[in-house]
């Protein structure tokens, strides 16, 4: 999966996002939101550059009830889970170097050190 | 007690022994460990392992409930007359949020008991992925909270209480009342994943009768616990 975003729902959330080996980050989107498309070719870059997170969009309208179960209340909302766990969020559409500088620092040691430059 | 537990935030120092308050507290820490790792790597289709868990959960909510009720009904009423007698306005404050935070918890524990039936009636990826997020916020909130009382709560208990007034209180009020089918079920419960530097001499001064209870409960806690974090590696909540 990594290097392309690709969709996730509430039926497959569990196995996708919470039960991942690597870190995910997923984005919640709907079609109706500008700063949400804004975002997406920012992330489909940083998909294909972080190569050891993976990424995925979650469609709110589409898929409530994931979006429910974490409190998301703004879009875009980025969450970013490693071991199942929620340890990043970003609420509202960031330019791509603010962004970018929140995930590496998410990054194992030896990536942080080569994507840092 | 010097040595903190796993998670434990403070002890600060005074005439009460808060012994049991922390091994308490380690209980609780523990156990949301162990069941925000269980919401997680539980395969969906293993039904047994719901149905255990939904068991587990109701005796973890059932000793919370009962811990922060006594709390609630005796402890934050006697120092609150102790630092209203005081004047001590910030002692006074702490005292509300302790009260208000015990408010915030109650409905995350129902959310949490939902979504455990649900699974345990059956395979629901949407039950799964709502249980996971309301765990973890339970185990975060309740985190926040443990950590803010032993910080702050009991630093205020230790000013105002004296040692013989908090003996008095834990024998009579906050330790009182239990029987001995409830203790069968508390002890094993308290003393799972403890340290033994700290196990072995409160089962020493905790006498004869509560070892007897203790050996009792445990081949029946054990069969529980195991049915229920069989997914779950041993060294989370350890």
């Amino acid at each position: 999966m990594n290097g392309v975003v690709a969709r996730v729902g509430d039926a497959d959330f569990g196995d996708v996002v919470l039960g991942a080996v690597t870190p995910v980050l997923v984005d919640f989107h709907a079609d109706w939101c500008g700063p949400c498309r804004q975002l997406e070719p920012v992330l489909d870059e940083l998909a294909a550059e972080l190569d050891w997170m993976s990424f995925v969009r979650l469609d709110v309208d589409a898929e409530p009830v994931t979006a429910a179960a974490y409190r998301v209340t703004g879009l875009p909302t980025l969450l970013v889970f490693v071991s199942g766990e929620l340890v990043l969020s970003i609420v509202g559409a960031r330019p791509r170097r603010t962004v970018r500088e929140l995930l590496v620092a998410l990054a194992p040691d030896g990536r942080r050190a080569a994507q840092t430059a | 007690m010097t040595t903190l537990l796993p998670g434990q935030a403070a002890a600060p120092a005074g005439p009460a022994d808060l012994s049991m308050m922390y091994v308490l507290h380690h209980g609780f820490r523990r156990d949301l460990a162990r069941f925000v790792a269980a919401a997680r790597l539980t395969p969906l289709d293993e039904r047994a392992t719901w149905r255990a868990l939904l068991e587990r959960w109701d005796l973890f909510a059932r000793l919370l409930h009962d811990h922060h009720h006594k709390e609630d009904e005796h402890l934050w009423p006697l120092l609150r007359g102790k630092v209203e007698a005081a004047g001590d306005l910030d002692a006074a404050r702490v005292l509300d949020e302790m009260e208000a935070e015990h408010a915030t918890i109650d409905p995350l524990l129902e959310a949490v008991r939902s979504g455990f039936s649900s699974l345990a009636a059956g395979p629901s990826p949407t039950a799964q992925t709502g249980l996971a997020a309301d765990l973890a916020r339970a185990r975060d909130e309740l985190g926040a909270h443990l950590g803010h009382e032993e910080q702050d709560a009991i630093e205020i208990l230790q000013r105002y209480v004296p040692g013989e007034e908090w003996a008095e209180l834990e024998r009579t009020e906050l330790r009182g009342g239990l029987a001995p089918g409830d203790l069968v079920r508390l002890l094993p419960w308290c003393v799972e994943a403890l340290p033994d530097e700290v196990s072995r001499p409160l089962l020493a001064e905790a006498g004869l009768p509560f070892r007897v209870l203790l050996r009792l409960g445990r081949p029946r806690f054990g069969r529980l616990e195991r049915a229920a974090f069989v997914f779950v590696p041993e060294d989370v909540g350890a």
